[in-house]
């Protein structure tokens, strides 16, 4: 299962989905869409447990995290 | 006694928005504490889906949330107490001859002593007028409280950087958990050792290859370390301040840091605020 991790003012809430389900994979792909257009950074992780940004949905990505936009604290 | 009114009122705006047909959750309950030493109100409103809002009001903000928001509602507090003081100081300096004794100026025009029970009546009237003030106050202070909650509410989503002065979203234990552990399970073997044994660890940027530590924290806990060749590249240079919006657990700030820093430093460095060390953290050394 891939898992997309979404951070919010909950802590973070986790959404799991099987690439290999094509109706599951649809809902996960307008998901990256939806935060990405909301401006949300998509990071995705490596094999080497390192997450790299990306913009496009990658399937095959184990583990996505979605961070807010940043501001000065 | 002012604490026990703000908090009904508090209760009243917030009933009154949920009677609006918005989504929200009930409130489990409000604190209002008051910092003697400091002259700061710090107000707690825990809702019963486990979020908590905590403000903290300084007496003078609060001055300034009158100024701000009583002149929709009438006369300002402080100022309804200074023109009935000014008032009364006048006719003590206009008719003074007994001061203990008021006088006023009857419908004949002749000064004479007001009676015990005018002067009851004076009181009174003093008391009722500056009571009134004193509601017309609270609620103002009280709604200006919960704009912060009424805009998280009426959003389901709230942005700390447009709440100004208040701090919303204190940490819940669980969220807070879950925020570490995911921040625990994304750090590489080397920073989570640093971590367990410094409570920080390094990054590396990745445009300039400075090294940062993010110590626990969410607020200026990430601090750039000395990068020039004569520089002990273990020592503090700065801190920096930046975090996700809408995201305020401890372990989703840091995590974001870290991944802001390895991925789009330039980007994080920009919003970043900066702050030069304390003279006493100059010294600190961070080893790797």
């Amino acid at each position: 299962m891939a898992k997309q991790t979404i951070m919010d003012h909950s802590g973070h809430s986790v959404h799991e989905f099987d690439p290999a389900d094509k109706l599951s994979t649809e809902q996960a792909e307008a998901r990256f869409q939806e935060f990405l257009g909301k401006g949300f950074t998509v990071a995705k992780k490596a094999q080497d447990g390192k997450f790299h940004v990306t913009k496009t949905f990658d399937p095959t990505a184990e583990e996505t995290l979605f961070i807010p936009r940043l501001q000065g604290g | 006694m002012l604490d026990r009114r703000i908090r009904r009122e508090i209760e009243t705006a917030y009933r009154r928005h949920i009677a609006s047909g918005e989504p929200l959750y009930d409130v489990r309950d409000i604190r209002i504490e008051r910092e003697l030493d400091r002259r700061d109100y710090r107000f707690s409103i825990y809702l019963q889906n486990g979020l908590s809002f905590h403000f903290r009001i300084s007496e003078h903000e609060l001055g300034y949330a009158e100024e701000e928001l009583v002149l929709r509602h009438g006369v300002p507090f402080f100022r309804a107490i200074e023109d009935a003081v000014r008032r009364r100081f006048i006719r003590e300096v206009h008719f003074r001859t007994d001061i203990n004794q008021p006088f006023f100026v009857d419908q004949s025009g002749n000064d004479r002593h007001m009676t015990a029970t005018e002067v009851r009546a004076r009181q009174q009237q003093m008391y009722d007028r500056e009571r009134d003030a004193m509601r017309r106050y609270e609620r103002a202070v009280a709604e200006a409280m919960m704009r912060p909650l009424m805009h998280y509410c009426s959003t389901g989503d709230f942005l700390p950087g447009e709440v100004g002065n208040y701090y919303i979203g204190a940490p819940a234990e669980n969220a807070e958990n879950r925020s570490m552990e995911l921040l625990l399970e994304n750090l590489s073997p080397k920073q989570r050792e640093q971590y367990e044994k410094y409570k920080y660890f390094k990054v590396k940027g990745e445009r300039t290859g400075k090294t940062y530590a993010i110590t626990k924290g969410s607020a200026y806990n990430v601090i750039e370390l000395r990068s020039g060749w004569f520089d002990d590249k273990r020592l503090p240079k700065r801190r920096l301040c930046f975090q996700p919006i809408g995201a305020p657990w401890t372990g989703d700030v840091m995590l974001t840091q870290k991944i802001a820093l390895e991925n789009f430093e330039r980007e994080a460095i920009r919003v970043a605020n900066r702050a030069s060390m304390e003279p006493h953290e100059q010294g600190r050394v961070f080893e790797d």
